[in-house]
């Protein structure tokens, strides 16, 4: 069996909530409720489509699913990952930053800095936590808030996406 | 190091308690997961001859194989990195793995958006594979603010790399700018005009990737070449820290195995038997004394895109255009 990785990845920031929701297509706050790897035509690389229902759209056009394509994923004895990608589980909840590449098909901007996984200790509110591993961010702020109330983060997008 | 500390840090390697390092190695993602690791000591590399109209060829070139050198410079590991020469075919130009074929470890610029070169009605922009079929960044995937990122392929049963390719964004923006990469050893830029100062810096760029397709992830320690934040203009990173050096050493020791293991949390004390075998005794032992040879602060000397011998005399024996 082999895996394959994209190790690593470096990008600019700033990687704020303001920023992505400007830069972003679509923001969309949903749940994954399938996955399909594979190979890209040609080879080389595997592909995995990560398909979401949304819960809320907080910038661009509702839609009843929204298909997401992201490098790497598993297909039979063969796996590759992105280290720095946003990676996806099965029916979780999250809020993505997106940019459109086809009719309803979407890539993650600024790579995992453009996904917050939600999820609420027990007893707790809903909180939005996303993952740097993998990534070498010059020009981030190192105050850019990676793990906040899912209510807050919703205000700051269509705050700023009203502005 | 005190003969104190050594003989501490002796035990720590010995028995495989290991968490004090900072540096962290990259594992696969399967059941259980395994660290990343190169069967030989280190892996050739083959640079695409296209370049970047940034900087001069040679010393973009030259850049590069200083990165790699940086890693096959340290004397508790045997690490090298032999270079085949500059690919000059546009059919080349393919990041991943392609089973039964030759694959190379492959570092090129992308110069092309693929938003600009591909049509509105492909099918790679949803099933992927636009970089590989068109020759561009694709920004659609990434996004427009992503430098670099590194292509590694490994055997998820053993976690033994097969493949790395290193891609750098030298295309344009959605808003027709892009990222300037340097060669020059000066100060970071402060005016979009600054000539003869460090922008996006090569060598320290492809310093900290190559260290990922060694198998080393991030690390928490700021003065590490693997440390996962930089700020435009840096150039530090080509310098080896103390914690890559441990890494790198204890991954690769000189003159003993190569030390695999399982991720932490998935056997007792997060090593494969193999972290704890004779590769791990003998590695902790070549890494004490490589410490003992050194001094304490980021002793690696760094290597300048003008100054490096064995670089210099690569490229003048390559058939680089």
């Amino acid at each position: 069996m082999l895996l394959a990785f994209l190790l690593a990845a470096t990008l600019v920031g700033p990687a704020d909530v303001e920023s992505l929701a400007a830069a972003a297509d679509a923001v969309v706050y949903g749940q994954v409720v399938r996955r399909s790897s594979a190979w890209a035509p040609g080879g080389g690389q595997i592909f995995t489509t990560v398909v979401l229902r949304p819960i809320e759209t907080w910038k661009g056009a509702s839609a009843g699913e929204v298909s997401i394509l992201v490098p790497g994923g598993e297909l039979g004895e063969l796996s590759q990952t992105v280290q720095g990608a946003a990676a996806f589980s099965d029916a979780e909840e999250v809020v993505v930053f997106l940019h459109r590449r086809a009719p309803g098909t979407y890539g993650v901007e600024r790579l995992a800095l453009g996904k917050f996984v939600v999820g609420a200790p027990a007893g707790s509110l809903k909180r939005a936590h996303r993952d740097r591993r993998g990534l070498t961010c010059l020009r981030c702020d190192p105050a850019e808030s990676d793990d906040l109330p899912l209510e807050e983060l919703r205000a700051r997008v269509l705050g700023s996406v009203q502005r | 190091m005190s003969r104190g500390k050594a003989s501490r840090a002796a035990l720590a390697l010995l028995f495989c308690a290991l968490p004090a390092h900072a540096w962290k190695r990259t594992y696969t993602n399967g059941t259980p997961p395994m660290c990343l690791w190169w069967l030989s000591r280190g892996h050739s590399f083959q640079i695409d001859a296209q370049g970047t109209p940034d900087a001069p060829t040679a010393d973009s070139y030259n850049a590069i194989r200083n990165s790699f050198q940086t890693w096959a410079a340290v004397s508790c590991s045997d690490l090298s990195f032999p270079e085949e020469s500059p690919s000059t075919s546009p059919q080349a130009r393919l990041v991943g793995y392609f089973q039964g074929a030759a694959n190379h470890n492959l570092v090129l610029w992308r110069s092309n958006a693929c938003r600009d070169v591909v049509p509105a009605n492909d099918p790679c922009l949803t099933q992927g594979g636009c970089s590989n079929k068109y020759d561009c960044w694709d920004s659609g995937l990434h996004g427009d603010s992503v430098i670099a990122t590194t292509t590694t392929t490994a055997r998820s049963r053993t976690g033994e790399i097969l493949d790395t390719d290193i891609e750098l964004n030298d295309a344009p923006s959605s808003t027709g700018s892009k990222f300037t990469f340097t060669t020059v050893d000066g100060p970071p830029c402060t005016t979009p005009l600054e000539t003869g100062c460090v922008r996006i810096d090569v060598q320290n760029t492809v310093t900290h990737e190559a260290g990922h397709s060694l198998g080393l992830d991030h690390s928490p320690d700021p003065n590490a070449t693997m440390y996962d934040s930089a700020p435009s203009g840096q150039t530090s990173k080509r310098i080896l820290g103390t914690d890559d050096i441990t890494g790198i050493c204890t991954i690769y020791p000189r003159g003993a195995a190569t030390v695999t293991c399982l991720a932490p949390g998935s056997s007792g004390c997060g090593c494969s038997q193999g972290q704890n075998g004779p590769g791990a005794a003998l590695g902790a032992l070549a890494l004490l004394l490589h410490i003992r040879r050194r001094s304490r602060n980021r002793p690696q000397l760094p290597i300048k895109s003008s100054t490096n011998p064995a670089a210099a005399s690569r490229f003048q024996s390559g058939s680089e255009n």
